[in-house]
């Protein structure tokens, strides 16, 4: 599997009642695939366990986004976030992700969980709109300094809505 | 069940039939191989479920490529895990945040199905009542705060209205104070001056013994002249006519000092009688001074003001005056200023 997929422009959509489910260890690798995975990401099982979850990411994604997933499961909690994949042939798709720190039987933190599940189109337009603002607020920086841009944008936005996370990426779910 | 299509088409009477219909040693031994790998990977996955570990997934296995009904048990498998999985994370997630009063995230049912599906509304059905009973506290919350508000007015109003009529009662007793000492130094003049009238009185009485004897005396002498004047006859007519009158003159005199004997007999009864009334008025007006005087250390104290609120407490068995009214009223005021911010700050 090459490290740099270039985006193709095509797009996939997940149907309404299909999942895609993949879990990681504590440092992001692919242990678990299901089947829609594989099929919409274009990828053998083979070629994407063992891999860095963050291969998957498309370049149209602000960085911000995935720092506050991060921040969010690894101190226990879940996180609900719109994600725009990019499949192993260039191709991309949108999903509600949402994901969970993993336990074990005994309550040892084995690593996450991502249940993704099909975004709307009105859903898609709406975050399409916040995501391109908050990509823009990243401008040349790079590394942590590129993410935490973007995360203040949306921080600093979700303060003047007066909403929570929590309450903005529902009100997006719920359609309203 | 899903479980059993491919265990069935792997069952040995099907790879014996397969054997008759020409294949060769090498392709059903392949199968049968694959086929084993597939049950010993579904065999360890049972084994972690069975034992709580809903982490496990069943693995891909040498030779299930080429046994689709393999792999598709196993997608089908798995997908079920998937399913339970999501199932348990929502449903705690779900609950913990209602719990938390998050109560936009919903139970997402997307992608569960069957009786997963219907128990994930049951359960989303559960987080809205969480919603409607947090709503309705909140509510009642409101409602108390109201209750609260009103509550602290009217007490705050009684507290002023207690520590208005305990100075208007303060102010009150201090005239009634000032009067009642006003009324005893009055009544101690009129003793005084009764007194001195009842000694004027045994003054008059012996002026007028004085003047009784002398009327006395007066008499005889008149009438000793009267007898002299008869003796030496028509020498004495003239003198015997001024004896008379004189005679006269001093029964007059002694019947004016009885009558004013006994009048002032009859006055010194009344001054004996307005004594003794005076003496009665003494007595009510000490008594009514040390009322007014307890009373007046209840209500504005004994020169001891805030003597401390728990005298106050006790007040009521002490009676020692040292607490007074209008000192009560203000802790009274304090307490209740205390309580209702207490009050406050629960709400």
């Amino acid at each position: 599997m090459k490290q740099n997929v270039t985006p193709t422009g095509v797009e996939r959509v997940l149907a309404r009642e299909d999942i895609i489910v993949t879990k990681t260890d504590l440092k992001g690798h692919l242990t678990y695939t299901n089947d829609i995975f594989l099929k919409i990401s274009a990828v053998a099982e083979e070629d994407a366990l063992g891999k860095a979850h963050n291969i998957i990411r498309h370049p149209d994604m602000p960085a911000g986004i995935y720092k506050l997933l991060w921040d969010t499961i690894s101190q226990g909690n879940e996180l609900f976030a719109y994600i725009k994949n990019l499949a192993f042939d260039g191709a991309h798709y949108w999903v509600l992700a949402h994901a969970t720190p993993s336990f074990s039987k005994d309550g040892v933190h084995v690593g996450y969980h991502s249940m993704r599940r099909h975004a709307t189109p009105e859903a898609i337009k709406k975050i399409e709109q916040v995501y391109s603002a908050m990509k823009a607020s990243e401008g040349d920086l790079h590394g942590t300094a590129r993410a935490q841009a973007s995360l203040t944008w949306l921080e600093d936005e979700l303060r003047r809505q007066q909403l929570s996370y929590s309450q903005w990426i529902w009100q997006i779910v719920d359609g309203q | 069940m899903m479980l059993f299509r491919a265990t069935d088409t792997a069952s040995p009477a099907a790879l014996s039939a397969a054997a008759g219909m020409g294949r060769s040693d090498g392709d059903i031994r392949a199968e049968l191989a694959a086929y084993k790998a597939g049950y010993e990977a579904l065999a360890r996955t049972a084994l972690d479920l069975a034992r709580g570990e809903l982490e496990a997934r069943v693995p891909a296995t040498p030779g299930m490529r080429d046994f689709p009904q393999i792999e598709q048990t196993r997608n089908e498998f798995n997908q079920y895990l998937d399913m339970s999985d999501g199932f348990v994370r929502e449903a705690g997630a779900a609950l913990e945040s209602a719990v938390h009063g998050q109560f936009e995230r919903r139970f997402l049912d997307a992608g569960l199905r069957g009786v997963l599906s219907k128990q994930a509304s049951n359960i989303d059905a559960v987080r809205g009542h969480l919603k409607e009973n947090a709503e309705a506290l909140a509510h009642i919350d409101e409602q108390r705060a109201v209750l609260a508000s009103e509550f602290e007015r009217e007490v705050l109003g009684m507290s002023n209205d207690v520590g208005a009529s305990a100075r208007a009662l303060a102010s009150t007793v201090e005239t009634l104070q000032a009067n009642t000492s006003n009324v005893v130094d009055r009544s101690e003049a009129a003793r005084e001056s009764m007194a001195h009238l009842a000694n004027q009185s045994a003054t008059m009485h012996e002026v007028i013994g004085l003047i009784s004897a002398v009327a006395k005396q007066t008499r005889l002498l008149a009438l000793n002249a009267m007898i002299e004047a008869a003796r030496v006859g028509e020498a004495g007519k003239g003198f015997a006519v001024v004896a008379d009158e004189v005679k006269q003159l001093s029964d007059q005199t002694s019947d004016a000092s009885i009558q004013i004997a006994q009048q002032l007999g009859d006055s010194q009864a009344t001054i004996t009688q307005m004594g003794e009334s005076l003496t009665r008025i003494d007595e009510g007006v000490g008594q009514m001074r040390t009322a007014v005087s307890e009373l007046a250390a209840r209500t504005v104290g004994t020169g001891a003001p805030g003597a401390g609120y728990a005298a106050a407490a006790e007040y009521g068995e002490q009676a020692s005056g040292s607490v007074a009214l209008t000192d009560l009223a203000g802790q009274l005021d304090a307490k209740v200023h205390e309580f209702l911010s207490a009050l406050l700050a629960q709400n």
